[in-house]
Order: structure tokens, then C-alpha cells, then sequence
């Protein structure tokens, strides 16, 4: 056992959980919170978008790029939890202060790229689905609500950029030389 | 006994440290997404009426996505700020951390919930009545005030970090 015995504190119960949980929980949250906002606007997006051209079927081949936007939150999401998990090793000392901290990196970066993909997802999709049905009403539109859209999606870079910033953490310590 | 060789202060401060960074990120980003969302969507539902004054509406919308530049800030501030190999991280630093965070998150959460709603009613209104711009805008300035707020003492908490010893 390699660790400081904290007895008297209530955060000694976090330094019994293994690392890999910490890791593995986080790599999983960021590509499936991440997904999962990405499925939400696309299916708000979706549903105006082909209600919307029952009556302006010229809308749909413009308006799909909202769904792509939306599209774009996913492939964040795989991006970030391919570049975790190679981060993620097969710690030499499991519960050295180091391989903690490096725990605790993956984990929170994993959540930090996935609810920022998933509001991110969420916000686009509301956006595009607003402007599928103003661009059937008024074509003049469509590129000015693509702004609005372009500044919703601006958020999961932001998450990206945190989590990807936050895994340099994830140093984990060498072997113990017997 | 600890085996931290290299490591120096406790081991659990950093699990708090990069929570508070997170919690910064993302009740931020939560709080530009639903200013954005709302007012994009009065936005839209005004253009149909009134094109010309669409561009003049996005305000609100550039105004919620400065929220998100504030969390941002505060993230990249305290993940750069967890570094155990050159200063000794404890747990004053990770709750000063996760203080920072917090305090700077929710308030972007409330900020941008107020801007979003706002925003919404705000355009509809200016385009039915064109001298209520400068109202809204004055109302969206004290509502963004309140992140500011957050980013404030976000900062002044994150500045304590490293100062709980003399050493």
C-alpha cells in the first residue's frame, strides 16, 4: 500500500478508487454525453426541418448544414475520447499521488468535453431548427440565423480545448526501481 | 508512510482542483447555450417579419457567447494552476480551486439564463417598436454584469491558491 493514510478525513474514501475508474468513467462520458448531444439537436433540427419543407421542399438541401453543425459535437466527442484513451496506460504504480492525479485529469476532462458537447449539441440544434422554419417563410434569413448558429457551436471548441488542455496532466509515474 | 517521492502535498487535492475547472466550463457553457438558444430563436421568429433588423437583434447572442470566453478563462487558469511537481498542491489550493470554479460557473448559468430571456423578448419587441432598442440593450448590460461578477471573484479565489503555508 503506497499511499498517505488520511484517516481522519472523508476524502480518504476517493483514494480507495482505483485510477482506471477514474479514467475509464471519464473516456466514456466524453464520447457518449458528447453523442448524445449531438443526437438531441439533430432530431430537434430534423423534425422542424422536414416539417417545415412540406410546404418549401427548396429548404432542405441548405438546412441539412444544421445538422451537420450538430454532426460536428460528435466527431468532437470521438476526437477527444481517442486522444484520452491513449493517454490512459497501464500505471506501473496504481496508487501513487501521480497516477491519482492522472486518474482525476482524464476524468475531468472527459466531463468537461462531454457536457460541453452535449449543451453545445442542444443549443445548435434549437438554433437550426428556428432557422429551417423562418428560411420556409423568408428566404433572406437563412444565412443570418446561420450566424447565431455559428456562435452556439463555438462552445464544444471551447470544451474541446479545456479537456484537450487539462489530459496534458495525465503524466503518470514511472516503475519503482527495485 | 508515502511513497510520494516527487509528489508533494495530498493526493486527493487535484480531484477537487480540476472538478472546479470543470464546473467552471460547463455551467458556463450551459448558461451561453440557453442565451444563445433563447434569443436565437426570438430572433428567427422575428426575422420573418422584419428581416432588415435581424442583424441588429444578435446582440443578445454575441453577448451570451461571451459567457462562454469567461468559463473558458477560468478553466485554463486553474488547470494550469494544478502543477504538484513545482508547488506543493494541498487541499486549501483544490477547494480554493473548486471555490473558483463554482462561484465563476454559476454565475455564467444565471447570467446567461437572464441574457436568453431577455434577448427573446427584447427582439420581438424592438421590432414591433423600434425605440425599445436601447432599452434592451441596457437591460442585457446589467444582466451580463452578473457573470462578470463571477469572473471576478473567480479569479480573486484562484489567486488564493498557494498561499495556505508560508513556505
Amino acid at each position: 500500500m503506497g499511499f498517505v493514510a488520511w484517516w481522519y478525513a472523508w476524502t480518504h474514501a476517493l483514494l480507495y478508487m482505483s485510477p482506471y475508474v477514474y479514467s475509464a468513467i471519464g473516456i466514456a462520458i466524453s464520447i457518449g454525453v458528447s453523442v448524445l448531444g449531438a443526437s438531441w439537436g439533430i432530431y430537434v433540427t430534423g423534425s422542424s426541418l422536414i416539417g417545415a419543407a412540406i410546404k418549401a421542399p427548396r429548404i432542405t438541401s441548405k438546412n441539412l448544414i444544421s445538422v451537420i453543425f450538430c454532426e460536428a459535437v460528435a466527431i468532437y466527442g470521438v476526437i477527444v475520447a481517442i486522444i484520452l484513451q491513449t493517454k490512459l496506460e497501464a500505471a506501473k504504480q496504481p496508487f501513487h499521488p501521480d497516477s491519482m492525479r492522472a486518474g482525476y485529469s482524464l476524468f475531468t476532462s472527459g466531463i468537461i468535453v462531454g457536457f460541453a458537447n452535449l449543451l453545445c449539441g442542444l443549443c445548435v440544434g434549437l438554433i437550426g431548427s428556428s432557422c429551417a422554419l423562418s428560411d420556409a417563410q423568408n428566404s433572406t434569413l437563412f444565412v443570418k440565423i446561420l450566424v447565431i448558429e455559428i456562435f452556439g457551436s463555438a462552445l464544444g471548441l471551447f470544451g474541446v480545448i479545456v479537456g484537450i488542455i487539462m489530459s496534458s496532466q495525465a503524466t503518470w509515474p514511472a516503475a519503482v526501481v527495485a | 508512510m508515502s511513497t510520494a517521492a516527487v509528489f508533494n502535498g495530498d493526493e486527493v487535492a487535484p480531484f477537487f482542483g480540476f472538478i472546479g475547472a470543470a464546473a467552471a466550463l460547463v455551467f458556463s457553457c450551459m448558461g451561453a447555450a440557453y442565451g444563445t438558444a433563447k434569443s436565437g430563436v426570438g430572433v428567427a421568429s422575428m426575422g420573418v417579419m422584419r428581416p432588415e433588423l435581424v442583424m441588429k437583434s444578435i446582440v443578445p447572442v454575441v453577448m451570451a457567447g461571451v459567457l462562454g470566453i469567461y468559463g473558458l478563462i477560468i478553466a485554463v487558469i486553474i488547470s494550469t494552476g494544478i502543477n504538484p511537481k513545482s508547488k506543493a498542491y494541498y487541499v486549501f489550493d483544490g477547494y480554493a480551486h473548486l471555490s473558483s470554479g463554482l462561484s465563476c460557473g454559476l454565475a455564467g448559468l444565471s447570467a446567461g439564463m437572464a441574457i436568453g430571456i431577455v434577448g427573446d423578448a427584447g427582439v420581438r419587441a424592438n421590432a414591433q417598436q423600434p425605440k425599445l432598442f436601447v432599452g434592451m440593450i441596457l437591460i442585457l448590460i446589467f444582466a451580463e454584469a452578473l457573470a462578470l461578477y463571477g469572473l471576478i471573484v473567480g479569479i480573486i479565489l484562484s489567486s488564493r491558491a498557494g498561499q495556505s503555508r508560508a513556505d
